[in-house]
């Protein structure tokens, strides 16, 4: 048995079970002062376990969703304005490979019946309108999806 | 539930997540949120600043979904992700996560004896008030262990810290705990 007390180490390994060791539990059998200074551990340890867990004074599942969604849409966006950029790029883009042909094109139309011009003009406009509702609705249902 | 089950529910939530269903997301957030709640309580104590750290949690949770390898349990990583962004957040205010900003180790002395000292509200509020006082990294390193019963290895895969070191801060944490409740008595007695 020796007179040195127990290190505040060994007594928390001892109280925690990480230390098991018979000069440990001889010692503390005998002195009161480690006995003590055992117990102290023990009660601080209890009363840790014992406290209630914090919380926050805000829902935090809603709180995250809300900022999720919000950043889904904000994605979406980004998306649909980069789609509809490059599709005003490339519109220039052709424009300006028509160019040169832009009085042949003319040429064509005014030679053609106004039948004819009708039916084209009116197609493209059907294909560019089906086109915008299309992508328009696929947003709005992603959207909706999202705020479920 | 054992690791590999764990792993399992993970990958199902995972995979939905990441094939469109973003609605899941919510039961990781329910899943986990307790303790993200006790990382961040215990390193912050401005409300507003808590609201945007688990916003911004859970936004690079959700955002890095894809780079989960399921090497560890899911509310781990998440943990890992909520103790670096607090980190983070803390070094960017100059708090320090270590060093004590109140008292330092106090002679042992103990004159009341926490025996007669039922477990009452005084106590708790006199060992909550104590725990305030440490350092934001041994205040979460306790709560994790002994609150949240985690163990060292999952605490060390948290906080990207040596079990070693982790041991030793606890140590350290429930000496200063314990005598800073002593000098509390001390006080009040004298």
């Amino acid at each position: 048995m020796t007179n040195t007390h127990l290190t505040d180490e060994t007594l928390q390994a001892f109280l925690l079970k990480e230390l098991q060791d018979d000069t440990i539990a001889n010692h503390l059998t005998a002195c009161s002062e480690c006995q003590k200074r055992l117990a102290e551990y023990h009660y601080l340890i209890e009363g840790v376990q014992n406290i209630k867990a914090e919380t926050f004074s805000f829902d935090v599942t809603s709180v995250v969703m809300e900022k999720i969604v919000e950043t889904e849409i904000q994605k979406e966006k980004k998306t649909y304005t980069a789609l509809y950029a490059s599709l005003f790029i490339i519109a220039i883009i052709i424009s300006i490979f028509l160019y040169p042909y832009i009085k042949i094109i003319f040429s064509q139309l005014k030679a053609s019946s106004i039948m004819t011009n009708a039916f084209i003009l009116v197609s493209a406009l059907g294909i560019a309108a089906f086109l915008l509702n299309d992508a328009f609705r696929q947003y709005k249902q992603k959207e909706i999806l999202l705020l479920k | 539930m054992s690791l590999a089950s764990d792993h399992l529910s993970d990958n199902v939530i995972v995979t939905n997540i990441l094939n469109g269903n973003i609605q899941d997301f919510a039961i990781v957030v329910k899943n986990t949120e307790k303790l993200v709640t006790q990382i961040i309580r215990k390193m912050t104590v401005i409300e507003d600043d808590q609201k945007d750290l688990v916003q911004d949690i859970y936004l690079k949770v959700y955002q890095n979904l894809s780079s989960f390898q399921f090497k560890s349990k899911l509310s781990t990583w998440i943990a890992n992700i909520a103790y670096n962004t607090t980190i983070n957040y803390l070094q960017k205010k100059k708090i320090p996560i270590i060093e004590l900003e109140t008292r330092h180790e106090t002679t042992l002395t103990l004159t009341v004896n926490p025996e007669s000292e039922a477990i009452n509200t005084e106590k708790m509020e006199i060992l909550n008030s104590e725990i305030d006082k440490l350092p934001p990294l041994y205040k979460t390193l306790i709560t994790l262990y002994h609150l949240e019963e985690l163990p060292n290895k999952e605490i060390a895969e948290i906080t990207n810290l040596p079990e070693g070191t982790i041991k030793s801060y606890l140590y350290r944490a429930r000496k200063i705990l314990k005598d800073n409740i002593n000098q509390h008595y001390k006080n009040k007695q004298a």
